[in-house]
Parts: structure tokens; C-alpha cells; sequence
């Protein structure tokens, strides 16, 4: 026991103690932040704040009413009057206003608007005149309606028995499975590295040998994954406080309301779990396998990124996911073990998965979980003292 | 001279010979083919049979409505064709719903006109369902919370029927209507990435390789760093402009076999002029990186330390391909025009900028001519780094060496 807890302590310190780990912990954050910076400065690339201009000869606007923003994110666009076209015109071509609109004295009748601009207007500017014009047409209705009108109904989805339900603002508790997916794929991708330099290192500088006379191979790999898991493990507690600590920011700094209303379904727990262990345990098996059957590092990395390259075709797939989720392709995606834990995950947020075919994916994943730990057993022995020669896959499957 | 010409020899033999390129320059663009003859085989004989595969077989979309409140007393067109069908209670909707009569059921409670809110029933519980039809429901209730005023309804649901007058001169205009118009910037964006990094990474991983099993050191012996570089940058230049001319001579041959024509859509023509500057600038943008690449293969110790260090150089390349739909939608801008003129963003966002059409020449042949210039500033640099100390040495790879080498060779 006490060689078990050596080797697992060293394996952990070995991996944990490099700054290329460091560099690991942060990447997620970085990468989040810096994600989120590039949607900003796309979105504030396309976006123009100049004000725009109106000249209404229909008398619409005569007493405007400035409309509401639809979110806090948006930067007013001002809206300004011009008596007659050539004012507005000289205000264009001066780059006062980005653009004007025209209400001819007919507007009332045929709904007809005449828009002059010199270069592409920012999205928010055309949604915003859009409103005010809807706002200032209802002048004397009711506030409710006119809330009613600009910021579109509040339809909450929910299933006949009442067990999912979403609307807009819990946009984050129905994408949380999906990044859950998202996250233990990438989990998955980076302990491979690990798992398949299992026994790889020992075995190019022949620490192997001297170890194979103290410990028997079990305790070795028992106590090598271990410690990985110890590895992986500190990798995902660190991610899961930088995520909570960027909601809570989200939440209680600046107010965002999506980051207030998340709540998690005990079911939508328990399937994540469920397919996510076996699933888990299957990849690692198999990238153990691989790293015991080759004779070097390189080698088993390029192994591995055919395994990863399962792992991740699913994505090409993501449109059709998306848009039927109930397609016999994409539920046989979802029963499929290599592609079963990101299907399904993307499933769950589109549609009910009915419970059939979650088992059945389950237990096929489980089955295969079962039959890849004990290849990689089965390869490590094989495996072990060979060198300069990869072990066949005829080796791997011949009867012992 | 003789020993350059051997050290291309050699790489240009080496990579035609290995399996895994002749599979990506033959292989992909026959699999691709064949893929598409399948599926358009499949489409001839049986037009709903793809369709029956990867859509979900609907033949219903009507959704039901329960007034609880009593609203609705005005009925609108959707009601009339058929898109929304009224039930007096919850218990017949879910009934109609069960009997495959319709796909949903939307509550419209008593106290919507304060709030705004609504329920939607639905078995399947997709939240993407309702993005191209919650219109229908909404304008049916806004016709009654103004009264039943239909003509209301209808101008504050679009409040104008636009004219454009567009001011801007003729040559920025583009047809914004046509996917073509965003399709080819695209793809030629994802080609000049996807040639230029596949080629400069072909060099790292010749040069690390070498490094590691130590031939590298027998090498030295007979031949000098000036030349082995040279040879390899030029031989591997080759091979990457060999494996862009299969593709695109075999996908325009198999276009050409499958009877379809590569039929642009008249008004948008790509020019001569835009693959003479696809050649300049894959060039330069192949000596920059290329030789980028050549000298953090003289830095690393192993193969697997080159591929983890890729990313210090690549990500220049990488920027405009992240904000490309910026690049696209907005060419004239100043951010587009700055990383199409910058050296080391250029050979992907100025072929992006120039596919689309449109800019001054005087912005290409300044991207050049600096790319020229940057080329030529750090092919000097790395042939100063590669002298035999620094390819024989097997210290770990850090950014402030490569960084400080870099420089120090200037």
C-alpha cells in the first residue's frame, strides 16, 4: 500500500510541479477572458453610436418620445430632428449623423420611408429608430403594450408534465450541460497527454526495468493513475472556482440577470454523471492502452489524436444537432460510445432525451468502459519490457 | 550550391513519398468528391431520403392557443390559414396535441397585458423552436391589447416600408444579397491559413526531427547551417504550393467530370490580378513564417516541445482568422485596413480584403512591399541563429530565447 501511495505521490508532483502546468490552470480563464473580449470588440466594431437624423413631414414624431434601450449593454443612439431633407444631408455629409430617414407627408397611409446613408449603419442604430418609431406610433396606449411591442412577449418553454421549463433569462442553468460536456471532453484531452506517457518516459530511459524488481505491474499503473486523477482532479477545482468566481462577479457586480436565475434540474445532474463517468473511464482505458502498446512518446501521441478526433467529431454534426435533435442520426450519434457523451449533453439542451435511449447509451458506454480497462490491462503486461517494437493489435486480441 | 540543391532533393523526395501527404493532397479532395456524388446520388433518386435521415419527419407546424383571460375577441390571418388554432381549455389543446393535431399549446394567462408574459407547451422542449414563429402568437395578442385594431397591429409590428438611398461611391458597393459575395472571402481566408501554416509547419518538423534523433549532428559535418536552411525553406515552399495546385486542379477536374461548371455568379468575377497576388503573397507569407518556424525548430530539443511552442508564432496568423467576419463585412474600415497592411497579419487579411474586392492598389503593394521587408529582416536573423551550437544544444525551449535570439540576429 505504502508503494501504491509513493508511486501515486510521485506521479502528482511530477506533473504538478511545472510551470507548463501553471500555465495549464490559467488557460481557461484566459482564453475566457480573452473570447470575451474579441465578441466585444467585434460587436463594438460593427456597431456605430454616431446620431442618427429624421426629417418627418407626416408629423409622427412631432412630439417624440425617446424609446427604452432593450438591454443595459446597448449605447443610446440620439436621435435628432432636421425641419427639411438638405439640412440632414449637410449633417450627413459633414459625419454628424451616420444616417437620416425620411417621413414623407404620406406615411400614415402607405408605411413608406426613404433611408440615406454614405456607409453601413450599426445594427444597434437601425434597431433603435425602429423602436422609436413603434414607441412614438403608440403614443396614448398603455405602458404594458408598449413594453409588450418593444421588447417582444416573455414565452417561457415548458413540457406538458412540467419537469423542464426555460425562458429567457435562465439561458445559463440550459446551456450549463452543454459546457459540462464541453468541459470534461477537454478534461479528457489533456489527462490523455498523461495517460498515454503512462509508462512511455519509464520505458525510453528504462526506469522500468529497475522498477519492474520492487512493484508489480497493477501497483505501478494503480498507483500512476492516481495520481493523475489527483492531477486532473486539482485541474477541474481550480476551473470550477474560476467559473463560479466569474458567475458571482457576473451576478452580484454588474447585475446581469442571466447569471442570477441559474438553477440545475437533480435529473440533468444525475444524467451528466452517468454518462460522463463511464465515459471517462473508457477514454482513459483506451489512452492507456495506446500508451502501453507503443515503444515511444511521439508515437503514442499521434495515436491519441485519432482517439481525441472521435472525441470531437461530433461538432461537425452540431447544425443538425441543433436543428433536429430527434433525428434517427443524430440518436444514433447519441448511442454511439465514442460520440455518446457530447451528443447527448447537446441533446439535453435542445430536447427531452427519452429515457430509453439515455440507458441504452449508458450501458454501452459502460460495457465499453469495461472491455477497454481490461485492454489496457492486457497491453500493459503485454507491453511492458518490449522495446523498439510497437505491440500488434493481432498480439493485442491473440488468445493468452 | 550542389549541397543546397541535394537538401531540397531529399525533402522534396521525402515528403512526395510519405503516405500521409499523397492521402492529404489526393485522398481529401477525392473523398470530398465522392462524399458529394453520394449524397447528391441519393437526392436524385429520392429527394426526402437525406432529409429522412438528419431531419426530424414533421409533417404538422400549427400551434394551439388557450385565451385564460379572455383577450382574444379579434381574430388575425394566422388564425384563418391555419398557423394558430384556438381551444377553449387547456384539457382539449393538450388532447389535439396527444392526436398529433399540433406540435404546441401557448397560455396566454390574464394578466398579459402587464406583464408580457407567455407559456408555451411543447412535448419536445426545444428552446430553438419558437425562433421563427413566436411572431404569429405575438401579433395575434397585440391585436387585441390594442382593441382589435388589425391596421394598428400591423404598421407598430413594422413600423416602415424602407427605400435606401445609398450616397457611398460605386466601388465600395457590393451585392450583400449574394452568399458568394461572403462565401469566396472565406474560403480563401481558410486556404492561405490552412497552405501557409501546413507548409512553415512541414519546416519545423523537419528541422525538430532531425534535431532529435541526432542526424542532425552528422549533418553539420559536411554541410553548413546557411545552406541545410536553404534548401529546406525552398524544397518545402514546393511541396506546399505542389499539394494548393492538386487541390484545386483536381477539384476543378472533378467539378468538370461531375457536369457541374464552375459557374460564378455574373457581376462577380474573380480577376487574374487576384492569383497573381495570391502567389506574392503566399510566397512572402511562406518566407516569413517559414523561417519563423525553421527557428524555433533550431531552438526546441524534441518534436514534442516544437508543437507545444507552435502557438508563440502562429498566433499572428491566427487574429485575422478570428475576426474575420469583421474582415469580411466591414473591408474598409480602419481595424481591416491596419491588419491587412501589418506584416505579419497580412498574407491572411489582405487576400481576405482582396478576394472581396473593392481595394485601392496602393494598400496591397504597401503590404508587400513591408512583407518583403519583414521577410528578408528575419530569414537574416534565423540564419544567424542557425549556426551549430544553438541546433546542437538540448535546452528546453523558452519564448525569451527564441524572442532574445531573434532579435539578437538582427
Amino acid at each position: 500500500m505504502s508503494t501504491l501511495w509513493l508511486i501515486a505521490k510521485h506521479e502528482y508532483k511530477r506533473h504538478v510541479m511545472r510551470r507548463a502546468y501553471i500555465l495549464i490552470l490559467l488557460s481557461l480563464p484566459l482564453m475566457l477572458t480573452l473570447m470575451i473580449g474579441l465578441i466585444i470588440a467585434t460587436v463594438n466594431m460593427e456597431n456605430d453610436d454616431r446620431p442618427l437624423g429624421y426629417v418627418d413631414q407626416s408629423g409622427v414624431l412631432t412630439e417624440a418620445i425617446p424609446a427604452p434601450l432593450d438591454s443595459s449593454l446597448e449605447t443610446p443612439v440620439e436621435m435628432i430632428a432636421y425641419p427639411i431633407r438638405e439640412d440632414a444631408r449637410a449633417a450627413l455629409d459633414s459625419g454628424d449623423i451616420q444616417a437620416f430617414y425620411l417621413l414623407p407627408d404620406d406615411y400614415m397611409e402607405t408605411k413608406h420611408v426613404e433611408l440615406v446613408y454614405v456607409d453601413d449603419i450599426g445594427d444597434d442604430a437601425t434597431g433603435q429608430f425602429w423602436d422609436f418609431m413603434r414607441v412614438n406610433l403608440m403614443s396614448n396606449v398603455p405602458q404594458g403594450t408598449v413594453d409588450f411591442v418593444t421588447n417582444g412577449a416573455d414565452i417561457t418553454i415548458r413540457t406538458p408534465d412540467g419537469s423542464r421549463e426555460f425562458s429567457k433569462s435562465q439561458i445559463l442553468s440550459l446551456i450549463l450541460p452543454l459546457l459540462v460536456g464541453i468541459g470534461l471532453v477537454v478534461l479528457i484531452m489533456t489527462s490523455s497527454g498523461y495517460l498515454v506517457g503512462i509508462v512511455a518516459e519509464e520505458k525510453e530511459n528504462r526506469t522500468i526495468e529497475i522498477l519492474m524488481t520492487s512493484i508489480s505491474p497493477n501497483q505501478l499503473v494503480t498507483g500512476k493513475l492516481l495520481g493523475i486523477i489527483g492531477v486532473v482532479a486539482t485541474q477541474v477545482t481550480v476551473w470550477l472556482g474560476f467559473l463560479f468566481g466569474f458567475i458571482y462577479l457576473a451576478a452580484n457586480q454588474f447585475g446581469y440577470e442571466w447569471a442570477q436565475n441559474i438553477s440545475i434540474e437533480s435529473n440533468t445532474i444525475l444524467m451528466i454523471v452517468a454518462v460522463m463517468v463511464p465515459a471517462y473511464v473508457m477514454f482513459a482505458a483506451l489512452m492507456t492502452a495506446i500508451g502501453s502498446m507503443v515503444s515511444a512518446t511521439q508515437e503514442g501521441q499521434q495515436l491519441s489524436g485519432l482517439v481525441s478526433l472521435l472525441l470531437w467529431l461530433p461538432m461537425a454534426f452540431m447544425g443538425i444537432i441543433i436543428e433536429s435533435p430527434n433525428s434517427p442520426l443524430v440518436v444514433g450519434l447519441s448511442i454511439f460510445p465514442a460520440s455518446a457523451p457530447i451528443v447527448i449533453t447537446m441533446r439535453t439542451v435542445f430536447t427531452v432525451v427519452p429515457f430509453w435511449q439515455l440507458a441504452l447509451s449508458v450501458t454501452l458506454l459502460t460495457a465499453t468502459a469495461g472491455s477497454a480497462v481490461w485492454l489496457a490491462g492486457r497491453a500493459l503486461r503485454l507491453g511492458m519490457l518490449r522495446y523498439g517494437q510497437r505491440l500488434s493489435l493481432r498480439e493485442l486480441f491473440r488468445k493468452a | 550550391m550542389n549541397k543546397t540543391l541535394a537538401v531540397l532533393r531529399f525533402e522534396l523526395i521525402t515528403i512526395f513519398t510519405r503516405k500521409s501527404f499523397l492521402f492529404l493532397a489526393f485522398g481529401m479532395p477525392i473523398i470530398t468528391f465522392l462524399i458529394f456524388q453520394v449524397v447528391g446520388a441519393i437526392n436524385r433518386n429520392d429527394p426526402n431520403a437525406i432529409d429522412d435521415i438528419i431531419g426530424s419527419s414533421q409533417g404538422v407546424d400549427s400551434d394551439g392557443f388557450v385565451d385564460l383571460g379572455g383577450l382574444i375577441t379579434t381574430h388575425t390571418e394566422e388564425i384563418e390559414n391555419g398557423m394558430l388554432v384556438p381551444f377553449t381549455d387547456e384539457a382539449s389543446a393538450s388532447q389535439a396535441l396527444d392526436a398529433g393535431e399540433i406540435v404546441g399549446y401557448y397560455l396566454i394567462p390574464e394578466n398579459v397585458s402587464e406583464s408580457g408574459k407567455l407559456i408555451y407547451i411543447r412535448p419536445d422542449f426545444n428552446p430553438l423552436a419558437l425562433e421563427d414563429k413566436a411572431w404569429a402568437i405575438e401579433i395575434l395578442v397585440l391585436t387585441n391589447l390594442l382593441g382589435g385594431d388589425i391596421e394598428m397591429a400591423q404598421r407598430v409590428w413594422v413600423p416602415m416600408d424602407l427605400e435606401v438611398t445609398l450616397l457611398a461611391p460605386p466601388k465600395q458597393q457590393r451585392d450583400d444579397s449574394s452568399p458568394i459575395t461572403f462565401l469566396i472571402p472565406y474560403i480563401t481566408t481558410m486556404i492561405f491559413y490552412m497552405v501557409i501554416l501546413g507548409s512553415a509547419s512541414l519546416l519545423l518538423n523537419s528541422i525538430a526531427k532531425e534535431k532529435q534523433n541526432r542526424v542532425m549532428e552528422v549533418l553539420m559535418l559536411s554541410i553548413s547551417p546557411r545552406e541545410m536552411l536553404t534548401g529546406k525553406i525552398i524544397g518545402l515552399g514546393i511541396a506546399g504550393l505542389t499539394q494548393t495546385l492538386i487541390w484545386t486542379s483536381l477539384g476543378y477536374i472533378l467539378l468538370k467530370l461531375s457536369g457541374r461548371s464552375m459557374s460564378l455568379p455574373p457581376g462577380l468575377e474573380l480577376p487574374v490580378s487576384i492569383l497573381v497576388w495570391g502567389l506574392v503573397f503566399f510566397l512572402l507569407g511562406y518566407a516569413i513564417y517559414g523561417s519563423l518556424m525553421a527557428g524555433l525548430g533550431a531552438l526546441v530539443p524534441n518534436i514534442k516541445e516544437a508543437t507545444q511552442a507552435t502557438i508563440v508564432v502562429i498566433f499572428p496568423l491566427i487574429i485575422p482568422m478570428i475576426l474575420q467576419s469583421a474582415l469580411i463585412e466591414k473591408p474598409f474600415d480602419p481595424p481591416a485596413i491596419i491588419l491587412s497592411i501589418f506584416p505579419l497579419t497580412a498574407p491572411v487579411a489582405m487576400m481576405t480584403r482582396l478576394a472581396g474586392g473593392g481595394v485601392p492598389l496602393w494598400q496591397p503593394f504597401l503590404a508587400a512591399g513591408l512583407m518583403l521587408l519583414t521577410a528578408l529582416i528575419v530569414i537574416r536573423a534565423v540564419v544567424r541563429l542557425f549556426h551549430a551550437q544553438t541546433i546542437l544544444s538540448g535546452q528546453p525551449f523558452k519564448v525569451g530565447r527564441f524572442v532574445k535570439a531573434i532579435v539578437r540576429g538582427v
